[in-house]
């Protein structure tokens, strides 16, 4: 096999080869490659098959920008979508191509090219149509696309992390190391971000020399020299990926090494922001430009002189400004031939023209590449066409095309932190214009070639960085450059050398394979505007993000409508600049963590006792049934149920919300939020009431206890305790400043185990305690404080299942233990611990609330039935206003009703539609909840009805799964009408 | 050498402290605390540690077996104006974060800007995107408390992302 690595030069460690595989092939490589250089050092020219006509497709540029480069690393720490020329190269590596079937030298997608004038932008929105879109959807995309997601979990390390400073340097070329350098010699805190293994940007492939040593062993001594400052932190390879509001930046920071898979989300807040992100070499489009052998010029030197790989044999440079002529050089001192200079002016700098000269080489002015021509597996030559009017052709053999279009400032950062662009006549390229954010640029980002000035540039950036912040600066000595290689000569502008501009093979965006030709069918079809043509085309979407593809697409467009590139104007740089994985996103969260679960102190004992866990509202996991050995959920409900409405049952009560109110207002407050009065309630007493929204809908009930003048004790339902928080803190801090109360959420400080059933209290007065239990000393709605088996304990006289109960609050520290005495302290009443679906039976059956069944966002408290609930001779509570105007507009509501299905059987689905059979199956309320009820010795269902409580005794219809079900409208409370068994 | 330490907080005595700006520097003075001491900074005596988060809102913490003399003072102080003095110490799970990488650990766990985060202060802020209180000691060591129900959680992921950085490392 032909090795195209150089003999010397580069900056790799000989003395360490590595072994990798790309796609099944093993090769070898050095410590220092990229997957890139080392697979061009080892002759492989097609990387993978392109994204809809899967035309091959191999190196182009460098970094972020060479969207060509796309592989799939394999194995352990498989990843899709990985930039071949940004991953470094380790033992064992192994790769492959993406988009590509059975392989990417012979893939069959690649047939599809014959068709590829069925195929141009936005085939999908004209075609394939009949008889609909997606019985062809799903071919159409696998043939499209790149990487495929890994199908096990990965191994890697995924971080979230966060970090401040006070000036954050984007990019380690000459700018940005001048940048920190000076932000940190004058007392800033500094990070340094560059998206490349080792410092330097633009000077791996700059022959330039500064302090009197090369360019890039002066990058890595002035880093070195910042590592040391205990101001600096520095991160490589990491990429900035977007740029947000309050001047934050996320970094996408990967390794991928032999052993170790790690990628680090950051989130960083600077004070100031300098850009240093550099330029991107533009391209030239030409028919074939997306072949193999197609490279930028500033690639074809990054490779030689970075990783010592020749990215050719004999050579054709094309090129429209003389910055690109430093190619010719580092060409020829790899003693790769250059077979001539294709420039577009007319007329070439005397120093350029020079160095081709000296190059042996043949100039050609006025000439531009028409063609590349296709060879095996890469290019074999060009073909020319002369610029100056006359017909004649050139054709030149050759492997390897060096292009330069000049240079796109790299602004996509800077666009996306809302800064404006502007476009320069010059440099024929948009440059930043005014800042938003606290943003400074510095060096190529500005259209500033020379390397004095890019120097220079970074100074200032970093001056007027540390001046916002009020530091003194302390200016660093400017190095000296003794031969400034680089040029700030304007370019003279090409966006394509397709001169018929119907070319299908003249590419702009490589990576969603939108050419010159898609361009122009947008316009012809309306999409005159760049944001809508860029929709259409997709063209700078994707991996792209408007590296390469968006200036010559403006460029063109605004040749095709003869306008100025100024007057098409730019789309809008978005995140992310380069791909993120999911998993830097998603960081350290995994699995459930995602939406995290709250636990009891209890929880473990009901886990270890076998009880089937659910979530109960507000990420609270608890127990929903303990099903005994062989025994189905129904089983066990309908046991746990008699064992509450016949002996003893226990529930843990514990993520109830739970405030502490303290206040000389506190009753004023509890008059407004609820819908009843609270005037008068005496100490250790409580009362239940219900809160509405301001839109008099029911938000949420609950109970208040006094527990002495000034301080009260409220309960919410476990769902809604972080609203009604949220709900308390506006009425006192906002809307009733005046309210002297303060609220405190208490809600984990509590542990509560209840106790209920007839045998409750039997239970209780057996336990070792201090307090009464008896029903004159400790009656329903009261408050008792004392000990049980010494624990200190507070008992609320409250029932949610219309048995005599008592809810006993601990600390949470004593909550397993006070739960587990109570437990065997049962024993005798063979107590049982009840779950949350016995507990709706229940609560069914007395036609108690459930915030999530009967309270649906429609209905007040009239409508649930609880007009004794509202006080309306209270000056105001949230809700009174809107409330009374609807019930003084007659509006028809839904009111809540009990159902007895007439098969007693019968259960319906929770949510069913109650419908009006002779109208069309018009919905007329719904099933709000449906149990069967061994207490009434049938199924029983509540519900909301339009006009329910005068429709008692009618037999109505809910409709599940398109079935009718008839049942009777009753009255919604099953158990114990009269309340008798609560108040024991 | 990289090294973190992370240990669970066995229970302490915490108070929530929440009243009137003026009402809150009275109490700071009764707890012989200067009323000059700025938001965030955590002043400390022989018997406890005392932070004002913001004007409206304290923080107290203590030994456990301080716990209800501890309370009782502060109910006393507070009866005398209108404060609010709330017992929160089963409210809060608490672990123990030190070591050379303790910053690289904590910079996974809070967004906030530690370097502004000097010793002997503490702030109330999220944790992993839940509310909690994060206090750097005077020993240069840090403490993160959460709501006991997410203790597990919080836990975990900890323990998690002190795997990752030592591996990363």
């Amino acid at each position: 096999m032909a090795s195209f690595r150089l003999s010397n030069g580069g900056r790799i460690d000989r003395s360490q080869p590595l072994k990798f595989k790309f796609n099944g092939k093993a090769y070898t490589g050095f410590q220092g490659d990229t997957l890139a250089s080392a697979l061009m050092a080892n002759a492989v020219d097609t990387l993978s098959r392109s994204f809809k006509y899967h035309r091959r497709r191999g190196l182009q540029n460098f970094g972020a920008a060479d969207v060509s480069s796309m592989v799939q690393i394999c194995g352990a720490n498989e990843s899709p979508n990985v930039l071949a020329s940004v991953q470094p190269l380790y033992q064992n590596l192994e790769a492959r191509s993406v988009n590509c079937w059975p392989s990417v030298e012979r893939d069959l997608g690649s047939l599809l090219s014959l068709f590829s004038s069925l195929m141009p932008s936005g085939f999908y929105y004209k075609t394939f149509m009949l008889p609909h879109w997606h019985l062809y959807e799903p071919a159409i995309r696998k043939l499209a696309g790149f990487g495929s997601a890994p199908k096990r979990e990965s191994d890697g390390i995924f971080q979230s992390c966060f970090d401040h400073c006070d000036v954050l340097v984007v990019g380690a070329g000459p700018a940005g190391l001048m940048a920190a350098k000076t932000a940190v010699a004058s007392g800033a805190r500094v990070l340094l971000v560059d998206e490349m293994s080792e410092p330097g940007g633009c000077l791996s492939y700059s022959e330039a020399v500064i302090d009197n040593i090369p360019a890039m062993q002066w990058a890595q001594k002035t880093a070195q020299e910042l590592r040391q400052n205990r101001n600096i932190s520095m991160l490589r390879n990491s990429a900035v990926w977007g740029y947000h509001e309050g001047n934050m930046v996320t970094v996408l920071q990967r390794k991928i090494s032999k052993d170790r898979f790690s990628v680090k989300n950051w989130k960083v807040w600077a004070k100031q922001v300098v850009l240093a992100t550099g330029a991107i070499e533009r391209p030239i489009i030409f028919q074939n430009n997306d072949a193999p052998g197609v490279l930028s010029c500033s690639a074809v030197r990054h490779y030689i002189q970075q990783f010592g790989v020749a990215p050719g044999k004999k050579a054709v440079l094309f090129v429209n400004n003389d910055g690109a002529y430093e190619t010719v050089s580092t060409l020829v001192k790899s003693g790769i031939n250059v077979a001539a200079v294709v420039d577009i002016r007319s007329s070439v700098g005397a120093e350029s023209a020079h160095q081709v000269k000296m190059a042996e080489s043949e100039l050609l002015p006025a000439y531009q590449v028409k063609k590349a021509l296709l060879g095996r597996g890469r290019i074999n030559g060009v073909l020319l066409s002369s610029r100056n009017g006359s017909s004649r052709t050139k054709k030149i053999s050759c492997d390897l095309i060096c292009v330069s279009g000049g240079w796109n400032p790299a602004v996509h950062l800077f666009s996306q932190s809302r800064g404006s662009l502007r476009f320069d006549d010059a440099l024929a390229a948009f440059v930043p214009d005014r800042a938003v954010q606290q943003t400074h640029v510095a060096g190529r980002i500005q259209g500033v070639y020379s390397l004095k000035n890019i120097l220079l540039q970074g100074i200032k950036a970093a001056n007027d960085a540390v001046t916002a912040l009020g530091l003194s600066v302390r200016q660093p000595r400017i190095p000296t450059i003794v031969d400034d290689v680089g040029s700030d000569a304007p370019p003279e502008m090409l966006w394509t050398a397709d001169d018929g501009q119907k070319q299908r093979k003249s590419f702009v965006d490589l990576a969603g394979d939108v050419t010159v030709f898609d361009l122009g069918l947008a316009l012809r079809e309306g999409y005159s505007k760049i944001e809508h043509l860029k929709r259409y085309t997709t063209t700078g979407m994707g991996l792209d993000q408007g590296k390469t593809a968006n200036v010559n697409a403006i460029g063109i467009v605004a040749e095709m409508t003869g306008q100025h590139p100024a007057e098409v104007g730019t789309t809008t740089f978005r995140p992310p600049y380069v791909p993120v994985e999911f998993g830097a996103i998603a960081g350290s969260r995994c699995n459930y963590e995602v939406l995290p679960y709250r636990h009891t102190p209890m929880t473990q004992w009901h886990i270890q006792n076998g009880a089937a866990m659910h979530e109960a509202g507000a990420r609270w996991r608890r127990p929903a049934f303990y099903p005994k050995s062989g025994e189905s959920m129904q089983d066990a409900i309908r046991r746990e149920c008699k064992a509450v409405r016949n002996g003893a049952g226990i529930y843990d009560g514990s993520p109830l919300g739970k405030f502490e109110l303290l206040g000389n207002d506190v009753v004023r407050l509890l008059n407004l939020v609820y819908t009843n009065s609270f005037d008068g309630i005496k100490d250790s007493r409580g009362r239940y009431g219900i809160m509405m929204n301001e839109d008099a809908i029911v938000f949420d009930d609950g109970v208040t206890f006094r527990l002495a003048e000034n301080h009260y004790f409220m309960f919410c339902s476990t769902g809604s305790a972080p609203a009604t928080e949220r709900k308390l803190e506006k009425l006192i801090n906002v809307e009733q400043p005046d309210l002297d109360v303060i609220v405190t959420p208490v809600t984990e400080q509590w542990a509560n185990a209840t106790v209920c059933g007839p045998m409750a209290r039997k239970m209780l007065e057996s336990a070792e305690s201090d307090i009464d239990f008896s029903r004159q000393q400790f009656p329903f709605m009261s408050f008792a404080e004392g000990r049980i088996s010494d624990i200190p304990v507070r008992i609320f006289r409250v029932s949610f299942t219309g048995e005599l109960s008592f809810e006993i609050n601990v600390k949470s520290r004593f909550g397993l233990q006070l739960w587990e005495y109570l437990i065997e302290l049962g024993q005798t009443w063979e107590i049982c611990p009840v779950g949350s679906e016995a507990n709706h039976v229940l609560r069914v059956e007395k036609g108690f609330l459930s915030m999530a069944h009967e309270v649906d966002g429609t209905v007040d408290p009239i409508d649930l039935g609880r007009r004794n609930l509202v006080h309306r001779n209270k000056p105001d509570f949230v809700g009174k206003r809107t409330m009374e105007i609807r019930r003084r507009n007659r509006v028809q509501n839904q009111e809540l009703i009990g159902l007895y299905p007439l098969d007693c059987n019968q259960l319906i689905t929770e949510g069913a539609p109650l419908v009006d059979v002779k109208n069309n199956n018009h919905s007329e309320g719904f099933v709000s909840a449906c149990v069967w009820s061994d207490a009434c010795g049938r199924s029983i269902a509540l519900g909301l009805l339009n006009n329910g409580r005068a429709r008692k005794g009618e037999n109505v219809t809910a409709l599940v799964d398109g079935k009718p079900i008839p049942a009777e409208v009753t009255d919604p409370v099953f158990y114990d009408p009269e309340g008798i068994k609560l108040r024991m | 050498m990289t090294q973190i330490v992370l240990e669970r907080i066995p229970i302490q005595a915490l108070f929530e402290i929440r009243g009137a700006s003026i009402d809150l520097d009275y109490l700071t003075e009764q707890l012989e605390f200067p009323t000059s001491m700025r938001f965030g900074q955590l002043a400390a005596n022989a018997s406890m540690q005392y932070v004002r988060f913001g004007p409206k809102r304290g923080f107290i913490k203590s030994d456990v077996y301080k716990e209800f003399l501890l309370e009782s003072k502060l109910l006393n102080h507070a009866s005398e104006r209108q404060i609010s003095c709330v017992n929160v110490s089963d409210m809060y799970s608490g672990f123990l974060i030190r070591g050379t990488n303790q910053i690289q650990l904590l910079n996974q766990i809070v967004s906030i800007n530690l370097h502004r985060l000097k010793p002997a202060s503490a702030v109330a802020t999220e944790v992993f995107e839940l509310g909690g209180i994060l206090i750097h000691s005077i020993q240069s060591e840090y403490e993160v408390y959460v709501a006991r129900s997410y203790e597990d959680y919080v836990w975990n992921r900890i323990v998690r992302c002190k795997e990752s950085e030592l591996a990363n490392a």
